[in-house]
Parts: C-alpha cells; sequence; structure tokens
C-alpha cells in the first residue's frame, strides 16, 4: 500500500498528470484493488529507472513499458481470474519468479537497446573503413596517372 | 649515291636504263663534268652524261627544244635526288681543239645560216643560247659545219670568256649576266665568225680589264679587227654583229638572208672631239664614260655636281637630251629626301650610269649585274664566294631590290631592267619571306633545278626535295648530327630549309606560318617541314630520322598529363619512327585536340582529388551523426522486440 502511494505521489509529479487521472485511479483503488495493487507493484521497475536515470524520455519508458506489460499480462491474468482476491494477489506480487522477470525486462528493454546500437555502430565503422579504403585508392590511382611529372624508367 | 659506292666498278644506274660510268669522265661539255653512259635497254647506243651544277632556270624549255645546230638533250633524269641530263656525243672535236681557217662562203653555209635559223627558233621560244664560245662549238670531221653545245645545262653566259660577250654583259662578273637577249648571242656568234676568219682569237693574250679597256677606247669591232686580215666581204657583216650597241646589230632575220658581200649600214658613233678626263682615262663616247663612272664613282660624282659631264655631253657630243637627263639625275644631288633606306649618291649613280649608256647593265652597290641574274648571283656567293664581303653585298641588294621595287620605278631606268626589277618583286611577294630568308629562298624560287646549296650536300647537287630528304636521313646519323648541334640548329640548315619551303611553295603548301615557326623550336619545325615533304613528294620511309628524334620527340611528350597516354604514345612514337612516315610520327606528338582533351581530363583529376580529400576530411562529423543514429535504431529495434514479446506474451497468455 505504501508503496502504491509512493507510486501515485511519484506520478503525481509527472507533468500532464490530470485530476481526472486520480479520479480513475480511485475507482479502481475502490472496485479492484487487488489488481491495481499487482500493476502498481509490477511498474515499480519503471519509477525506479526514472529515478535512476533522469535523462529517460518517454520513449525510452515506452519501451521499457513494452517489456514490462508482457510480463504483467500473466499476473493480470490470475488476478483478474481469481476475481481481484486479496490472497491471490498477493501471491501474485510475491511470486519471486514473476518479480525478477519484471526486474529483467526492464534490463532486457536496455541490452536490447544498447547492443543494437553497437552493433549498428560498428556496422557503421565497417562501411566507413570500407569507403575510406576505396577513397584513397581513387586518390592514389588519379595522381599517379596525373600528377606524376615525368617517368621515364628505360624509355 | 649509296648504289655507286655498293659497286666498286663506279657505275650508276639511273631510271633503271642508263648507266653511266664513272671512272670515264669525259672532258667537259658546256661547262658540265661530263662521263659516258650507256643506254642498257637498247646496245650500243652510247651517251654523254652531263652532271650540271647550276642548270638554268628555264631548262624544262630548253629540254624540249631541237634543232640540227643544238645538241638536243635526250633525257634527264634523277638519281638519288641529282639532275643527269643525257645528250648524244657531239660530233666531232670542239673549235677550242684547232680553230682552221675558213673561207667566207663556208662560213656563211656552215655558221652564219645554220645559226640564223637557230636563233629564229630561239627567238620564237623566247630563249637565248649564251653559250657560243670555241669549247662549245663542235665540228664534225672533214665538214665545214658547226654544232653548238647542249643549251640550258649551265647558268647562262657565265663560262663565256669576256671577249665573247658584248659590253652589256661583258663589264659583269659571270654569274651577274643573266639570260640576255638573242642581240648578244648575234654579238657572240660575230666574234666566232671574226675568229673562224682569221684563225685565232681576237685580243688573245690581254686581261680582262684590258679587252674591256680597249674596247671601250675603240669600239669593239675597231678593237677586234684593227690589223686583222678580215675578208673584205665579212667586213661590213662582222662590223654590225659585233656594234657596241645591241639595236645597230642585225636581227636573226637578217642573217638569214645573208648572201656574200652582203651590206649591213652600222649608224656610227661619233666619239668626242674633246675627252673627258676621268681617273686618268680619256674617255671620248658616252658609254666608256658610264664604265669609268663605274670604276671610279666617287670621281664621277665630283664630275656630276660641277656639271662637267652635262657640259661635256652638250658641247662636244651635241647630245642635249642625253645633258639634260643628267643635268636632272644630277640635281637628286640636294639634300631632297627620296627613299629612306636608298644611299641618294649610289641611286644617282645608277641612274646617271643609265642615261649614258641605256644598253649597260645596273650598275649599283659598287657591281655591274642584270636584276634577273640576282637570285643566281646569290647562289653563286653561298657557294664560292670570289670576296668574303661578296655574299652580303649581293645580299644586302637583293633584300633591298625585292622589297622596294617602287624606288627603282621612279629611278627611270631603262624598261629591261625595270621589268627584270618588276618580276623580281613578283617572286619575292610570292615566297611570303622577308630579310635574309627571303635572300635564301629567291634562288630556288626563281630556279627549280637549282641544287640544295648547303654546304653538307652541296656536292651531291640534290635538286629534288625526297633526294634531299633522303640524303639527311642517310646523314643523320650521331657523326653527322651531334646531339647539342641537333637539340640547337635542327636537322637542316638555313639552305636546306630554304630548299624545302621552295620545293613546297611550288606545289603551293606552307608547311609551316611564320608565327607557327616561331613558337616550335628548330628540330620540331625541321621536322615538320621534313615531313610535309614527305607527304607532299610521296617520299620513301625516312626511318633513320625519325629514330634520331624520337629521344628530342619524347621528352615533348611530357606535355601529356595522364601517364598511361604518354606511355602509349611512345608505343606509338617507337612504331611510327620503325616505319619511317614522319607524318604519322610528328601527329603523336603534334595533337592539339588530344592534348586539350588530356588537360581537361587531368583538370577533372584534380577537381576530383580535391573533393574526395573534402569527403575525408569530413569523416569524424559523419561518424557522430552515424552514431547517432546508431542509438536511435537500437531504440527504435528495441521498442519493436518490446512490442513483439508483449504481443506474443498476451498470445502466450489467452489463446493457449
Amino acid at each position: 500500500m505504501a508503496s502504491v502511494k509512493q507510486a501515485e505521489e511519484t506520478m503525481l509529479r509527472a507533468p500532464g498528470f490530470r485530476w481526472w487521472h486520480g479520479i480513475i485511479i480511485g475507482l479502481l483503488l475502490s472496485y479492484v484493488p487487488g489488481s491495481l495493487l499487482v500493476a502498481g507493484v509490477l511498474l515499480l521497475p519503471l519509477v525506479a529507472l526514472r529515478f535512476v536515470d533522469p535523462n529517460a524520455d518517454s520513449q525510452r519508458i515506452m519501451i521499457v513499458l513494452f517489456y514490462v506489460g508482457a510480463v504483467m499480462v500473466h499476473p493480470l491474468h490470475e488476478a483478474w481470474a481469481g476475481n481481484g482476491d486479496w490472497d491471490t494477489c498477493i501471491a501474485q506480487i510475491t511470486n519471486p519468479i514473476t518479480l525478477a522477470l519484471d526486474w529483467l525486462a526492464v534490463g532486457a528493454a536496455w541490452l536490447v537497446a544498447e547492443a543494437s546500437a553497437i552493433g549498428g555502430r560498428l556496422w557503421n565503422a565497417e562501411v566507413a573503413r570500407r569507403e575510406r579504403k576505396s577513397i584513397e585508392k581513387r586518390i592514389a590511382y588519379l595522381q599517379e596517372e596525373w600528377m606524376s611529372s615525368d617517368d621515364s624508367p628505360a624509355a | 649515291m649509296a648504289d655507286t659506292q655498293a659497286d666498286n666498278s663506279q657505275e650508276l644506274l639511273i631510271a633503271e636504263r642508263y648507266l653511266i660510268s664513272l671512272d670515264h669522265k669525259q672532258p667537259d661539255l658546256a661547262g658540265c663534268a661530263t662521263y659516258t653512259a650507256q643506254d642498257m635497254t637498247a646496245a650500243g647506243n652510247s651517251y654523254l652524261a652531263l652532271a650540271p651544277v647550276a642548270p638554268s632556270a628555264r631548262l624544262s624549255e630548253i629540254m624540249f627544244f631541237r634543232h640540227e645546230s643544238v645538241i638536243p638533250i635526250q633525257a634527264h633524269e634523277y638519281s638519288a635526288g641529282a639532275l643527269w641530263i643525257l645528250c648524244p656525243h657531239p660530233p666531232g672535236p670542239s673549235l677550242a681543239e684547232g680553230l682552221g681557217l675558213w673561207t667566207e662562203s663556208q662560213l656563211i653555209d656552215g655558221v652564219i645560216r645554220p645559226f640564223a635559223s637557230l636563233f629564229q627558233s630561239l627567238e620564237a621560244a623566247r630563249l637565248t643560247c649564251r653559250n657560243i664560245r670555241p669549247d662549245n662549238l663542235f665540228v664534225g670531221q672533214g665538214l665545214h659545219k658547226i654544232v653548238l653545245g647542249p643549251l640550258g645545262v649551265g647558268a647562262p653566259a657565265e663560262n663565256q670568256a669576256v671577249v665573247f660577250e658584248p659590253l652589256s654583259s661583258a663589264v659583269c662578273r659571270p654569274s651577274a649576266r643573266g639570260d640576255g637577249t638573242i642581240d648578244d648571242d648575234i654579238f657572240s656568234l660575230g666574234v666566232m665568225i671574226l675568229a673562224l676568219a682569221i684563225g685565232k682569237l681576237p685580243l688573245e693574250g690581254l686581261s680582262d680589264t684590258d679587252i674591256l679597256r680597249r674596247r671601250f677606247e675603240v669600239g669593239t669591232p675597231a678593237a677586234y679587227m684593227e690589223g686583222q686580215n678580215v675578208p673584205v666581204g665579212l667586213r661590213s657583216l662582222l662590223t654590225a654583229m659585233l656594234a657596241d650597241d645591241p639595236v645597230n646589230r642585225p636581227s636573226p632575220r637578217d642573217l638569214v638572208t645573208i648572201a656574200p658581200s652582203k651590206l649591213f649600214t652600222v649608224r656610227s658613233i661619233l666619239p668626242a672631239r674633246v675627252p673627258l678626263m676621268i681617273g686618268g682615262n680619256a674617255v671620248y663616247t658616252p658609254q666608256a664614260l658610264a664604265w669609268y663612272a663605274g670604276r671610279h664613282p666617287t670621281e664621277f660624282s665630283g664630275l656630276l655636281q660641277r656639271k662637267v659631264v652635262s657640259n661635256w655631253l652638250h658641247s662636244e657630243l651635241e647630245l642635249s637630251v642625253m645633258a639634260s637627263l643628267i643635268e636632272q639625275a644630277s640635281a637628286s644631288f640636294l639634300p631632297a629626301g627620296g627613299g629612306k633606306a636608298v644611299d641618294p649618291a649610289t641611286m644617282v649613280l645608277t641612274h646617271a650610269i643609265s642615261v649614258l649608256d641605256p644598253a649597260a647593265p645596273m650598275f649599283w652597290g659598287g657591281i655591274w649585274f642584270w636584276p634577273e641574274a640576282l637570285p643566281r648571283m646569290v647562289a653563286q656567293a653561298v657557294v664560292q664566294p670570289a670576296t668574303p664581303d661578296e655574299e652580303r653585298t649581293i645580299r644586302n641588294i637583293l633584300n633591298f631590290m625585292a622589297g622596294n621595287p617602287d624606288a627603282f620605278v621612279s629611278a627611270h631606268l631603262p624598261r629591261r631592267q625595270g621589268q627584270q626589277i618588276t618580276a623580281l618583286s613578283v617572286v619575292a611577294r610570292r615566297a611570303g619571306a622577308k630579310g635574309l630568308e627571303l635572300v635564301r629562298r629567291l634562288p630556288y624560287d626563281t630556279n627549280s633545278f637549282l641544287p640544295c646549296l648547303s654546304k653538307r650536300c652541296w656536292e651531291e647537287r640534290i635538286s629534288l626535295p625526297d633526294g634531299l630528304s633522303q640524303w639527311l636521313d642517310r646523314h643523320a646519323g650521331i657523326e653527322d648530327l651531334p646531339e647539342d648541334v641537333l637539340g640547337r640548329s635542327g636537322f637542316l640548315d638555313d639552305q636546306m630549309r630554304s630548299f624545302l619551303e621552295a620545293c613546297c611553295g611550288r606545289q603551293g603548301i606552307v608547311p609551316l606560318s611564320l608565327s607557327q615557326k616561331a613558337g616550335l623550336p628548330v628540330w620540331l619545325a625541321d621536322l615538320t617541314l621534313l615531313a610535309a615533304v614527305q607527304r607532299k613528294f610521296d617520299a620513301k620511309p625516312l626511318s633513320f630520322l625519325a629514330k634520331r628524334a624520337l629521344p628530342l620527340l619524347e621528352t615533348e611528350l611530357r606535355q601529356w598529363r595522364s601517364k598511361t597516354s604518354r606511355a602509349r604514345r611512345r608505343v606509338r612514337l617507337g612504331k611510327a619512327a620503325e616505319d619511317g612516315n614522319l607524318g604519322v610520327f610528328l601527329a603523336v606528338v603534334n595533337d592539339p585536340t588530344g592534348l586539350r582533351l588530356d588537360h581537361r581530363q587531368a583538370q577533372e583529376a584534380e577537381a576530383e582529388i580535391s573533393n574526395l580529400m573534402r569527403v575525408m576530411d569530413e569523416a569524424p562529423e559523419r561518424r557522430a551523426a552515424n552514431d547517432r543514429e546508431a542509438r536511435n535504431s537500437g531504440e527504435f529495434f528495441s521498442l519493436l522486440t518490446g512490442i513483439a514479446v508483449a504481443m506474443a506474451s498476451v498470445w502466450l497468455e489467452f489463446c493457449r
């Protein structure tokens, strides 16, 4: 509960947070508190990311959200199937695999982004190197052809 | 002459027909070295082969001239560019070996009538002999009929002794006598008749100057016939033929109709009662005064200025017209700015002399000459100058005369001199050259048979352009043309250049304009000229020359900036040199279009290089942009993966 409230508080400070968001969250809290708790707990890594990396923009949050969402599908489904049963919800959020997967999802998002960026950079570097080599070859040829003042090796 | 050196028997086969034995030298005929020749196609036909060094400019017309009293020119052939004239053997010994004593009727039938008809034919063809002298006249064995040696194989009148020439050409040096007129031939014939009639040459044993002095003193007929036993019937004829004034000599028609003791009247020249003293000599006639004026110009000028000459003409000779003309001429001694470059004193002298003796040759620059003979004089002075200054003097005269014909037109010269100067200036204008070059070219332009006068090949008598180029090809070795000479003064010397240019000019081509010539190195200009000659005259390959020029042209290849095209052209040069086609050879290097294309491509290549350099310099900036892009694409890929994972998760949760 405390963590949920904390999350709400942090969200409150987020820009673009409107009063009707509070009403929706209030309604959800009153009708499906269990599911909301599950969702809140599972969204904690996002909040943590926000704190750890202040530069994380909405695009980064969006990416992570997809990964976290993928993990959240199963617990929320369980919570829904248990009709918001408090025990089920507690069981879900205390399930270490779910929690581990949740935190790992953030890491996976970051890893995939960085790895592909590095891959792209390497690729670009290779392309640039090859280009440079061909340019140097072309320059050398042109200089040999047009700039060599005189030759006369056994005219 | 390569083929003659090949076999030791010294035989030369020309036109694949005439075999000339160079060891069988005959006595000179008409002033040319003479050898015996065999006709290979008709056994037993023997000829004389003449090697003329200075053929007449009108040889091409003379070659077709036939007359029973002249040894005909059977054929003319070129061997290695040198002209050979083939003619039959003369019928007997020449008169130089023995004149004999001829009677009046023998002279009329055997000499005067045939020669009169010869002169008539010549006059119709506008030709002259100018070679009637004992060693050129041949008499058949036991016959009293003489035959003249071949015409045109020597320069006109050049081998004539002073005795045989009328005063109008005897005063000139041999090369300056010019073609003359048929009257001059009649005079020579008169001398010959006199010599045959009296059995010896007149005035024998005197020096040329003494002969001239004697002739000017008393007139030629008197000088020659004085004290000689001349047949009475010939006396009037000879007086007329030997007259100093050409107008008084009989015409060929008068001679054809000659009969024994036919009388000719000559308007006698009255000598002055009181002589005029010039240079210690007493002068009785205007003609003699003209001659002495040339010998003592300063004294004569003084007499002119003091009006002594005009007074003498007026009072002693009663020639009032001539006196007033002389007075007019001497009036221009006053400083009236005439021609700029003309020395007025010399011009006045020329004018005064032409007034005194209208039949005399031109006197200018200290020498007597006929203007038409000037090219021949230049040629003679180049080959064997009589005095060290001679060449320069003649060169200046010719140069001035060809360039300023107006200066002479205004000088009121006799008609014949004026015509010759005009003709000369026409040829000079056509040559399109100036100054020294013009002087060198005029001999070739006026005489297409003149051999190249270069000291290097004069001995070879080369008068065909392809003969000269072949000769050059044989003499292009390092020993004939050292490297430094070749680089400095080219393959040809000035005479060869003028010779080849004149040959090209006759064919209507100008291989190199003056401006082009100025821009090229000498050897390249020479090669261009030779290439034009080779193309125009269909000469054989000149591979030795081309090989000699190869290193020089290869340095010219530096103009090409492309290495591969240099290499390609070098290969082509080598091949063209091997083939000996100078035109192709030069075209490899002389290719303005190709050179322009090459330079444009070189500029393009330079632009490309600088462009590529800039691209390379921009590489770090591009890398930063690439990194940013890689990060973005990494995030994008991550987003796509996230979406896929989320969708897979949903599918796993709900649809399984």
